[in-house]
């Protein structure tokens, strides 16, 4: 498992299944990566929300309540959505899980970008997403996978919902249920061990090969 | 105390040379910024404030948002007017300007002065709305100045494009006596601002109430100063405090009352001085409503007020009748000292009752305490050097019995005439 390859911390090492999953759901071995605790609902904000904290509501439904219609994401200026999803840990997305309708206000392009977390509709229309997904308009749960090489060390993602089926006409875009799934490794932020001293003390450390007592002595 | 960045939106065109507004509108529009960005920062130590004008020769950033109130105080002075109000891209590079701000945690507010008339049409301004809404940008409106035809249906128009959760207002400030800054104060733009920027605001609005009572000689248009629904707080804290005041004033009044029957002399030593009353409205209305004789006011407050005239007419004209009678009944073959002495004794005792007394009884206390003989004859006859007997003593005796009775009609043709 190349887990921590390029991580200079502390960290657990969660191999696989078994350890973060919905206990409900043992019937469905499928959703025992699925991402809910490790994600950070009080950081996580919408843009053009057309009710506040709706955004958060839709990110919130357990798995049991995926097909409920209540409450609903729906966009409020225009078509776009932006979402920042932060999570509280390190996280290798595997997919991302969403339902729509398959009426003309259910959104078309998603662009997903990796660790913005201050971001608005200008960058995200101008920068270049991390990767571009195409939500098909139906009604069911929609499992899309992400390429998980891009997504190995996500701490927070960016969905931006760029326009919807009606191509135009249709100023609103309504999401009913996000979900995410992949492996987490909790982060951890305090330093190893801190050593603070006001000067060098040079008997604690390994003398230099070369150099000797003095300044100017031969070298060895 | 909400974290917020705020980009303030000056007009400085030329329209803003009218005097309609004391002295001229840009200065009233100035005295107004330096009130928003004091109560701003105020409210919470990591706000920031930033400005930028909308006319001269374009839309200018002064200042970028910033925490020290000093340099945007100060970015304020040496502000030329001219040019003429361009609203939409002065919004468009507020919004720039809170994009780039350096606390991405804070909200984000523009607060817009709009003076001139608008010249973009609705719809514009709608899509100005929205794209504010869209990132979630709130903004507050202060419509003052020009009132030309469309004006606050556009400004309300882009208000509702806008509004999202009630984080945006709108204030319409029309000419005339209101200061702008006053205005403002009482309006939501203040008291939307939470606990921090509400304290602020009761503290202007304090002193506000406070400058108008004086002028207006405390007959505002409301109660204290402090209209009730705009302020409350104020309004139920000045209504406690008069009320505790007139409780205290009573009491000390019965005080009174109780000492002047023990000590004719010494008198009503009483706290509850007539000067004392701390009402903000009460001192300023006492010698006016004196010198007119006869105040007509049927408030709630001023009917202690009327109550402590009418007591301080009759005493100062018992004092007078009192003065000229003792005067003039003093007589022949009584010792200077003892008519002295007594003529003091009345004064005083007609000064204390008029300055202790908040009620008729002391003074009537006094004149029946005085009229006894038995007990004044007793006072005599400690009084060295007297003999009661005298029969000059005795003719003092029964001038004083006539100048209580002259009094009492005094006092009771005085109320008679008040009442009437």
């Amino acid at each position: 498992m190349s887990h921590c390859h390029s991580e200079h911390h502390d960290h657990n090492h969660d191999h696989g299944d078994g350890h973060e999953h919905d206990h409900t759901d043992d019937i469905t071995p499928a959703l025992q990566n699925i991402l809910y605790e490790q994600i950070d609902f009080s950081k996580l904000f919408t843009l053009n929300e057309d009710e506040s904290n709706s955004g958060r509501a839709i990110c919130q439904k357990t798995w049991a309540q995926r097909l409920e219609p209540e409450p609903e994401l729906k966009s409020s200026a225009d078509e776009q959505l932006l979402m920042v999803v932060p999570f509280t840990g390190q996280v290798r997305l595997h997919s991302i899980l969403i339902r729509t309708s398959n009426s003309s206000d259910s959104p078309k392009t998603l662009k997903v970008f990796l660790n913005q977390d201050s971001i608005d509709f200008e960058t995200a229309s101008e920068k270049v997403p991390t990767q571009t997904l195409e939500i098909s308009q139906t009604n069911e749960v929609q499992e899309i996978p992400v390429k998980r090489a891009y997504f190995s060390t996500t701490r927070s993602l960016a969905l931006f919902f760029e326009d919807n089926w009606s191509n135009g006409e249709e100023e609103e875009t309504r999401i009913s249920y996000l979900a995410f799934k992949g492996d987490f490794m909790k982060l951890n932020r305090e330093p190893v061990s801190v050593l603070y001293e006001a000067a060098a003390n040079p008997t604690d450390h390994k003398t230099i090969v070369g150099i000797g007592q003095g300044v100017g002595r031969s070298i060895q | 105390m909400v974290l917020e960045a705020t980009m303030i939106c000056i007009d400085n065109s030329e329209w803003m040379r009218n005097g309609d507004y004391a002295p001229t509108r840009f200065q009233a529009q100035a005295d107004a910024v330096n009130l928003i960005c004091g109560a701003k920062t105020q409210s919470n130590p990591e706000n920031t404030v930033g400005v930028l004008t909308l006319a001269g020769k374009g839309v200018r950033v002064l200042v970028t948002p910033t925490s020290d109130l000093g340099k945007i105080l100060s970015c304020m002075h040496g502000l030329d007017i001219g040019g003429e109000m361009n609203l939409t891209s002065g919004v468009q590079v507020a919004q720039l300007a809170l994009k780039h701000r350096q606390n991405k945690h804070q909200r984000q507010r523009i607060v817009l002065f709009a003076g001139s008339p608008v010249a973009s049409d609705k719809k514009t301004l709608e899509t100005i709305g929205k794209k504010l809404r869209k990132t979630n940008i709130a903004l507050d409106i202060v419509s003052f100045g020009e009132e030309d035809d469309n004006k606050s249906e556009k400004l309300d128009a882009l208000l509702s494009a806008v509004i999202s959760n009630e984080n945006s207002h709108i204030v319409h400030v029309p000419p005339g006596q209101a200061i702008l800054s006053d205005v403002l104060i009482s309006s939501s733009i203040f008291t939307g601002d939470g606990e921090g920027g509400s304290g602020f605001a009761a503290a202007a609005a304090a002193g506000a109430a406070a400058a108008a009572a004086a002028a207006a000689g405390g007959a505002g248009g409301f109660e204290f100063g402090v209209d009730p629904n705009l302020d409350p707080e104020l309004a139920l804290a000045l209504r406690v405090s008069m009320e505790e005041e007139r409780a205290r004033q009573e009491a000390a009044a019965k005080r009174a009352a109780d000492e002047a029957s023990k000590n004719q002399t010494e008198g009503g030593e009483s706290s509850g001085q007539g000067g004392d009353v701390a009402m903000m409205d009460a001192s300023p209305v006492v010698p006016v409503a004196a010198a007119d004789k006869g105040p007509d006011f049927m408030d709630e407050e001023s009917a202690l007020l009327e109550q402590a005239l009418k007591m301080s007419m009759a005493e100062s004209a018992a004092a007078a009748a009192a003065q000229g009678a003792g005067d003039v009944t003093m007589g022949d073959g009584m010792s200077e000292d003892l008519a002295l002495a007594l003529q003091m004794s009345m004064q005083e005792a007609a000064a204390a009752a008029a300055a202790g007394g908040t009620t008729t009884p002391a003074s009537s206390d006094m004149s029946r305490v005085l009229g006894d003989q038995s007990f004044v004859s007793s006072v005599l006859a400690s009084l060295p050097g007297v003999d009661p007997n005298d029969p000059s003593v005795r003719d003092v005796l029964a001038s004083f019995q006539q100048e209580e009775e002259q009094r009492k009609n005094d006092a009771k043709g005085k109320d008679t005439e008040k009442q009437g």
